[in-house]
């Protein structure tokens, strides 16, 4: 069965379809493939659900990663190496 | 802009957790992160006669800083081969991949169960697992809302390289969410 080849054409021209546009022939055989295989619309939908989690988990970035003022005085350090005429 | 104009303990208070936080889109190691944003500062200060005035200069640390993780993620490309998703399983038992997988519930079926954030929480730990320099196509695609064109550029790869990236990383985050969940 080459099955699991055409579905991966098949999920992978859907993301190609967000990028591009698709030809003609591309749309058409998109659609009857879809017509018969469940595992690939199960992938069209996660596609969708997993563009909008994603756009969201951006949006909401929880937890901030800061440099702890310690950090800070070595960077800083660092660079009053390089530049010995400044003070701080 | 002279170099004596600035003063460099304020351009690191100024600037390091913004660029940090920069970095952390890109990259899931927080001390590498914190590393290419030291090497940030000092790569700065020894060109600062390169910075033109017209840019702000929080714009120019930046590009330095998307440099040298662009940089990094090349170096450790050559060390990584890319991890495939079950969806690709070519085991005798795929064959019949229609009965197999045919219970297979949708991601979406989750949210009866679960709440939308902590879907968006568990997703996170799973973008953390894709190689480097996925994790920078998805977030520049998401976080950034780049253009298909830039982050091409940016990365340096053909367009159907961009959508087998997409493509590929979403099959891993589903495998990943999927076996969270016991789906």
């Amino acid at each position: 069965m080459e099955s699991v080849k055409r579905c991966q054409q098949i999920t992978e021209s859907h993301e190609k379809s967000k990028i591009v546009r698709l030809s003609l022939g591309e749309r058409m055989s998109v659609r009857i493939h879809l017509s018969i295989c469940g595992r690939c619309r199960k992938y069209f939908s996660d596609s969708t659900q997993l563009d909008e989690w994603l756009k969201k988990r951006f949006k909401h970035q929880s937890t901030v990663v800061t440099f702890t003022p310690e950090e800070k005085d070595q960077i800083k350090s660092k660079l009053g190496v390089l530049r010995p005429g400044e003070n701080g | 802009m002279a170099a004596n104009e600035i003063n460099t303990a304020q351009l690191v208070d100024d600037h390091s957790d913004y660029l940090l936080a920069f970095a952390l889109t890109k990259l899931s190691d927080i001390e590498v992160a914190k590393d290419l944003v030291q090497d940030t500062f000092v790569a700065a200060l020894t060109k600062l006669d390169t910075f033109e005035k017209r840019s702000k200069i929080r714009t120019w640390l930046t590009s330095i800083l998307n440099r040298k993780i662009i940089d990094y993620w090349r170096k450790a490309e050559t060390r990584y081969t890319d991890p495939v998703s079950s969806f690709f399983s070519q085991d005798k038992n795929a064959g019949h991949w229609l009965e197999n997988q045919g219970h297979q519930e949708e991601l979406k079926t989750v949210l009866d169960q679960i709440s939308e954030a902590e879907t968006i929480e568990e997703l996170m730990a799973c973008i953390d697992t894709l190689p480097k320099k996925w994790k920078g196509v998805i977030s520049s695609k998401y976080l950034e809302e780049q253009t298909a064109e830039e982050i091409c550029k940016e990365f340096e790869i053909s367009s159907s390289n961009l959508w087998v990236i997409i493509h590929r990383a979403k099959l891993l985050l589903r495998d990943c969410l999927k076996h969270k969940w016991n789906l």
